[in-house]
């Protein structure tokens, strides 16, 4: 796991409430971006489930490379707009 | 030059909300919600179904009551919402009255104009109402709504036709002009759809 800006009462609080996987995965790359530790972030996101319109708007603006250099899954992408979206203009 | 760190930032914020989004979705108050407004627009079919205006006109009431009182901090939304509540309370007012043909000729002299009827009746403000509140919902913005709330507004809305047709048919009745002939069904209702 990446590094965790979260306390560790944080941590106790959110596995309480039995938060998903994925709010805590936002919620830690958060904390992480908070901290001006974006290569922490952005390892944090990389395990989250990020829907396929945020992935799309983000490969038409910065590229697929870009999003291949941050490691990030794309498989809500792969089944929406098919596994070679990044590589072919939608 | 572009700020690089800024919008670094700036994207991966992006990613954390739409992430956040999906996620509030996955609820099960989210659920229930999407659940209960199948419900409620379930209840505003019904009333079109049933045939009866002061239905369609008593869950409209409550629909634009409730958005009023929630929509306190935004001065355009409450003085639409307040302008719609008042044609809606003449839309009541005269829906009782045409039942009263005696009562009802008074409104019907009133508009005798020809640009003051439509469909030989008269374009009264519970007309209005109808036609205008049909388009202040196809004009509402409805960008940031759910698919479910989209599908409340679109039955309101056809609530607003089949409201403005029950009227009309009260009016002629009123005014003894019986049941409309083939050829005036096809004329203009002072419905912009």
């Amino acid at each position: 796991m990446p590094k965790s800006y979260l306390s560790e009462e944080e941590r106790r609080e959110l596995m309480a409430e039995g938060v998903s996987d994925n709010t805590l995965y936002a919620i830690e790359a958060g904390e992480a971006r908070r901290a001006d530790d974006m290569q922490t972030a952005w390892a944090w996101l990389a395990l989250a489930e990020i829907p396929a319109p945020a992935l799309l708007a983000a490969k038409r603006v910065n590229g697929a490379d870009w999003i291949r250099a941050r490691g990030l899954r794309t498989d809500t992408a792969d089944a929406a707009y098919g596994k070679d979206w990044l590589d072919r203009e939608i | 030059m572009a700020k690089t760190g800024l919008i670094e930032r700036f994207d991966e914020s992006l990613f954390e909300e739409k992430i956040f989004t999906q996620e509030v979705g996955r609820t099960r108050a989210a659920k229930n919600r999407t659940r209960v407004r199948g419900d409620i627009l379930q209840a505003v079919r019904e009333a079109r179904q049933s045939g009866h205006l002061e239905t369609i006109l008593t869950l409209e009431r409550h629909f634009l009551e409730n958005d009023k009182a929630e929509y306190v901090s935004s001065p355009a939304m409450k003085s639409s919402l307040d302008a719609a509540l008042s044609e809606l309370k003449a839309a009541e007012r005269l829906s009782a009255l045409v039942q009263q043909p005696a009562e009802y000729k008074a409104v019907d002299e009133a508009h005798s104009l020809p640009k003051n009827r439509r469909g030989g009746v008269p374009f009264d403000e519970a007309r209005q109402f109808f036609a205008s509140h049909a388009a202040r919902l196809l004009n509402q913005d409805k960008s940031r709504l759910d698919h479910d709330e989209k599908q409340i507004i679109e039955a309101r809305k056809q609530n607003m036709r089949a409201g403005a047709k029950l009227y009309e048919a009260r009016q002629r009745q009123a005014l003894g002009l019986g049941v409309k002939t083939g050829k005036e069904r096809g004329r203009d209702t002072g419905m912009e759809l």
